[in-house]
């Protein structure tokens, strides 16, 4: 009877076990969906007011302070936490602090770094959005991050070429190229949207195709997945080449817990706004879906995630909850 | 005599012409008077645009356009020209007249144009639609219209605004 108790206690016990110890196959693992939601905190931009016309890029710093590029104006918007318009930068041009098309933000502790679809480079300017200088990358550029003020990753475009992140310093030389896997995918369909961890992986979310990675800093696949099952996008003949005309995955980013979330394109259930969420070992723990469609996420230090609505005259901010 | 008569009745027309704009609920802003504008305007020419909105949303689509409209003079600009913004029933429909309206207001903020803009939610110029946006360039002197499509030609650019400042 005793005998009986212990290997019955010993059952439970591993049962227990198996259960609550974290999964080491893929195959295995049985992930339940994490309550992981979205609540609505902040509305930028109404149909009325002239704060926002067609907002591209969006980034925050340290003190709150949120800070859009938009393209109908031209302009660099520096807006407080609480909405208020702060500081406007730009207008139509291609001089000193001036944009032609206004695109990517991304910030570093003292610098804001713009990007314009129509112009080369990289303009920088200081947190009173006053113009520093214009880094000198020829490329054009899909994505980019600054790691430091003298070291931003550029996701180029280059026709016919194998997946990879520059790496330029300040003065637009690039110090290190790294290569993102082995094949080389016809035209552009190996356009990517990237995002770093704290430890220098990258995760990466191709446009064009069904494909989530994650490599490490040397470049080497860490895991790769799929989540939509599409196989092909379609395409059409545009001045002679073929080319993609329908968006898998339109962005990528981290919370502070180093979850990922993948913006879906044309093929998601919700188009441009089902947000999938990985955790870091690559499994999809669940997904949230934004009320307006959008281009673009954006989560800051805080875990506040930064959506489009309104076809770009508004931001939507939510608080990720768990 | 003829021809004066014939003059007062293009007058006529275009003052009708410009009423059709200024009337009903294609109205966004800055009502002008068409009568104000031939009778005590410098310029005995009225330009209108015919602005496609997806030009507006795509930058080089509409660079020719803002080329030629920032090299007029700002009083012809704010006194002898107007806009009227087209564009596709159904897809740019969906986006909402408030949305539309507000794009067109950052456009012509950003771009400081001074013309008065009208939206044609109803489409009454579908006809006048090309795949363009135009220029159509009323002349009470010569009794002409004018039709250009953007992109202008260089040699059309010159011409336009030689006829503009000659008419000043």
């Amino acid at each position: 009877m005793k005998k009986t108790f212990c290997y019955f206690l010993f059952f439970l016990v591993m049962m227990f076990e198996a259960v609550s110890s974290p999964c080491e196959g893929e195959s295995l693992c049985i992930q339940k969906p994490k309550n992981i939601r979205l609540e609505q905190f902040l509305t930028l931009g109404s149909l009325e007011d002239d704060l926002l016309f067609q907002w591209v890029g969006v980034t925050v710093d340290l003190l709150g302070n949120i800070y859009v590029t938009d393209t109908l104006d031209y302009s660099l918007k520096k807006i407080s936490s609480a909405g208020n318009l702060l500081k406007r930068r730009g207008g139509r041009g291609q001089g000193p602090g001036e944009f032609m098309a206004p695109r990517l933000l991304d910030a570093s502790e003292n610098y804001l770094y713009v990007t314009d679809h129509l112009v080369s480079g990289i303009q920088v300017f200081n947190k009173d959005l006053q113009f520093v200088c214009r880094i000198p990358i020829q490329v054009p550029i899909t994505d980019f991050c600054v790691l430091r003020d003298d070291e931003i990753a550029v996701a180029p475009l280059i026709v016919n070429s194998q997946a990879q992140i520059f790496f330029y310093n300040d003065a637009g030389k690039i110090k290190r190229i790294l290569t993102l896997g082995q094949h080389r995918a016809d035209l552009i369909m190996d356009q990517f949207s990237f995002v770093f961890d704290e430890h220098k992986n990258v995760y990466v979310a191709y446009t064009f195709q069904d494909t989530i990675e994650k490599f490490d800093k040397k470049g080497s696949r860490i895991w790769s997945t799929e989540l939509l099952g599409k196989k092909k996008v379609k395409k059409e003949k545009i001045s002679g080449y073929d080319l993609p005309t329908e968006i898998i995955y339109k962005d990528v980013d981290l919370d502070n817990r180093g979850n990922i979330y993948i913006l879906g394109g044309s093929f998601s259930a919700n188009p441009s706004r089902d947000v999938y969420v990985l955790n870091p070992e690559g499994i999809q723990i669940a997904t949230l879906t934004l009320p307006d469609t959008s281009h673009c996420i954006y989560i800051d230090d805080k875990d506040f995630l930064y959506s489009r609505a309104n076809a770009g005259v508004t931001l939507k901010i939510f608080k990720i909850k768990y | 005599m003829q021809k004066n008569q014939t003059r007062k009745k293009i007058k006529c027309l275009i003052i009708f012409f410009l009423s059709v704009l200024n009337m009903g609920n294609t109205y966004v802003s800055k009502p002008v008077q068409p009568e104000r504008i031939l009778e005590n305007g410098k310029s005995s020419m009225v330009l209108i645009y015919i602005i496609e909105f997806r030009d507006i949303l795509c930058t080089p689509c509409s660079e020719s356009f803002l080329d030629f409209s920032l090299s007029l003079p700002l009083e012809f600009q704010k006194e002898n020209t107007w806009g009227i913004v087209v564009f596709e029933p159904g897809r740019q429909t969906n986006l909402g007249e408030k949305i539309i309206a507000k794009k067109v207001r950052g456009f012509m903020n950003g771009n400081q144009l001074h013309f008065p803009v009208f939206i044609d939610f109803f489409h009454i110029f579908k006809t006048l639609r090309t795949q363009a946006t135009q220029l159509l360039l009323l002349d009470s002197t010569s009794l002409t219209v004018k039709k250009y499509d953007f992109p202008l030609t260089a040699k059309q650019k010159e011409a336009i605004l030689l006829a503009v400042m000659e008419s000043l």
